[in-house]
């Protein structure tokens, strides 16, 4: 019997950054079209953006209500953030990050393609709250916003390393419910809902050291200008280290890869 | 028994020595095997055998704690990057909340070298699944869509873990139809299967496993020779009359049947002859010789029990 030689294959193979790229495209679009997500990720920020800039909107010679929009934005993206990070560390959970790296996907690939579809997937409620503070009476040029826009935006990361590292840490349904306490906590002591200086002092110490509270911080720089909140950047920045490190030692780990 | 080896080029898939512990279970214990390119291979063992974690080294999903794995002369990560190997990995996950087309897209991107989608779909037969969310899919479309993942990087070398699973037995029958058009193109296919009738119809090789070693290996005809020739079935003598005639390896009470005795034979024909010219000759009745499949070799081979007389 002969047998057919493999076919000679001059086509290079896709690196490692363009599969990288390829696992982030789909991604984002699986999530993309999953209407409960949008529905949830985007109309619940703005509805809460719309119920508290009617309520306390005109306070501060209205710059209120630029700061609900920075504030209401960054809950969405951190919502979509945590929830995307979850999710899609969840099906590998499942087994089927096994067939991404048999397909070709180094782990280190699936892991920076994640990251990079949940940075996709949490602009459009960032969009949409902002679009929507503009129409209601939201005073900014066309720079600043798209400035605060894309600050909240950097800021965030830390929250999709937090969503990735729950997904890999817990399982499942305690996996979601850890993503919803996690988003609750971060957006309620990082002062996304009520004005930190409301709340006792011990709770404002707490909200100083989380990153929700300088995403807003350096939202209202953006958008209002004042000192380059420092502080901020190394909160922000200590955070998205420790938790990189985090995915790296559990990715190595190979989370997923193992037989369930 | 043992295939001769004398590759004229590199093999497809070359194991030495692996050995792999998970905690006090050994998965495999010195495992060699050597499978030359266009050949088409069964795994053939109980669970734990170790079919499966030999599969996973072969695509790079495990690592051995000793011993190595190569694949067309490299190792198994990068054939798995180079799209030289393919797998149809057991149970494998898919995406539940996906259309089938949406992952297989997915997938089909990831690839070095890529088959072409609608040849993919078409060698899968999975046409009238591709608009279909996959956890509505039956267990035997899921096994399709399981088949077409592994086409999707053009693969030399194609591994199949239990690929029949949850397939009914005309799904089973166009399976293998379909994986034969596939193993046409001269392709390495080694699968593990339950099914000992699929492993001597389809693979010209068959190789048995049993606690992580190779204890088997050779065509399907010779493994059923391992149990040393036919079985002889015959009513109204006493078991060990008939183990005393010549070519009877033992003869004892069939199980299902008390007044019928089974004796197994090394040379039935010498049984007959000294059965029909003896002193049993007008005692006997209902005599019949029948060849053990490979479902008896498989479980003569591999009874824990008798290992120590062998």
């Amino acid at each position: 019997m002969t047998i057919a030689q493999p076919a000679v294959r001059t086509a290079a193979a896709p690196s490692a950054a363009t599969r990288t790229v390829r696992y982030a495209a789909h991604t984002t679009a699986m999530t993309a079209t999953n209407i409960a997500f949008m529905v949830f990720t985007i109309a619940l920020p703005v509805g809460m953006y719309l119920l508290f800039s009617m309520m306390f909107g005109d306070q501060a010679e209205g710059q209120a209500r630029g700061m609900i929009m920075i504030n209401m934005a960054a809950y969405g993206g951190l919502g979509a953030a945590v929830t995307a990070g979850t999710q899609i560390q969840e099906d590998q959970r499942n087994g089927f990050l096994r067939q991404l790296v048999v397909a070709g996907l180094s782990p280190r690939s699936f892991l920076a393609g994640s990251v990079l579809a949940a940075s996709a997937v949490i602009v459009p409620a960032l969009l949409a709250v902002g679009l929507v503070g503009l129409v209601t009476g939201v005073e900014a040029s066309l720079p600043d916003f798209l400035a605060t826009l894309a600050v909240l935006w950097l800021g965030l990361l830390p929250t999709i390393l937090i969503g990735l590292v729950l997904g890999m840490v817990l399982r499942g349904a305690a996996a979601m419910a850890g993503g919803v306490v996690t988003m609750m906590a971060m957006a309620i002591f990082g002062g996304l809902w009520m004005p930190l200086e409301m709340f006792p002092s011990w709770m404002q110490s707490l909200g100083h050291a989380l990153p929700t509270y300088w995403i807003s911080d350096l939202g209202r720089w953006a958008l209002y200008g004042g000192d380059v909140p420092f502080t901020g950047l190394a909160v922000i920045g200590a955070w998205t280290l420790v938790l990189g490190l985090l995915c790296l030692v559990s990715m190595s780990r190979a989370v997923g890869l193992q037989r369930r | 028994m043992t295939t001769t080896t004398a590759p004229a080029r590199t093999a497809a898939l070359e194991l030495r020595g692996l050995t792999r512990s998970y905690g006090q279970v050994r998965a495999l214990d010195g495992l060699d095997l050597e499978i030359r390119p266009g050949e088409i291979v069964a795994l053939l063992g109980p669970n734990g055998a170790g079919k499966t974690t030999a599969m996973e080294m072969m695509v790079g999903l495990a690592t051995p704690d000793a011993g190595a794995v190569r694949v067309l002369g490299t190792d198994p990560v990068t054939a798995t990057r180079t799209g030289l190997i393919g797998t149809m990995l057991q149970a494998g996950a898919l995406l539940p909340d996906q259309r089938v087309r949406t992952m297989l897209r997915l997938l089909h991107s990831l690839q070095a070298h890529p088959m072409p989608m609608d040849d993919v779909v078409a060698q899968a037969d999975i046409a009238d699944l591709m608009a279909r969310r996959i956890g509505a899919l039956s267990g035997g479309q899921a096994q399709r869509v399981r088949f077409a993942i592994a086409l999707l990087g053009d693969p030399q070398v194609l591994l199949l873990d239990e690929p029949t699973v949850g397939m009914d037995i005309g799904a089973r029958r166009a399976f293998w139809g379909r994986m034969r058009e596939v193993a046409a193109s001269g392709r390495t296919i080694v699968f593990a299967t339950h099914h000992l009738e699929e492993a001597e119809r389809e693979a010209g090789r068959v190789i048995v496993m049993d606690r992580g070693r190779i204890v088997a290996d050779g065509t399907g005809p010779e493994i059923a020779a391992v149990v040393a020739g036919r079985v002889l079935t015959l009513r109204g003598a006493p078991p060990a009359q008939v183990a005393a005639l010549p070519g009877v390896e033992r003869a004892e009470v069939d199980e299902t049947d008390a007044r019928r005795v089974r004796a197994v034979c090394t040379d039935s024909d010498a049984a007959l002859a000294a059965l029909f010219t003896g002193p049993l000759a007008a005692d006997v009745h209902d005599v019949l010789v029948t060849a053990p499949g490979l479902e008896e070799a498989f479980l003569r081979i591999t009874d824990h029990d008798e290992e120590t007389d062998r």
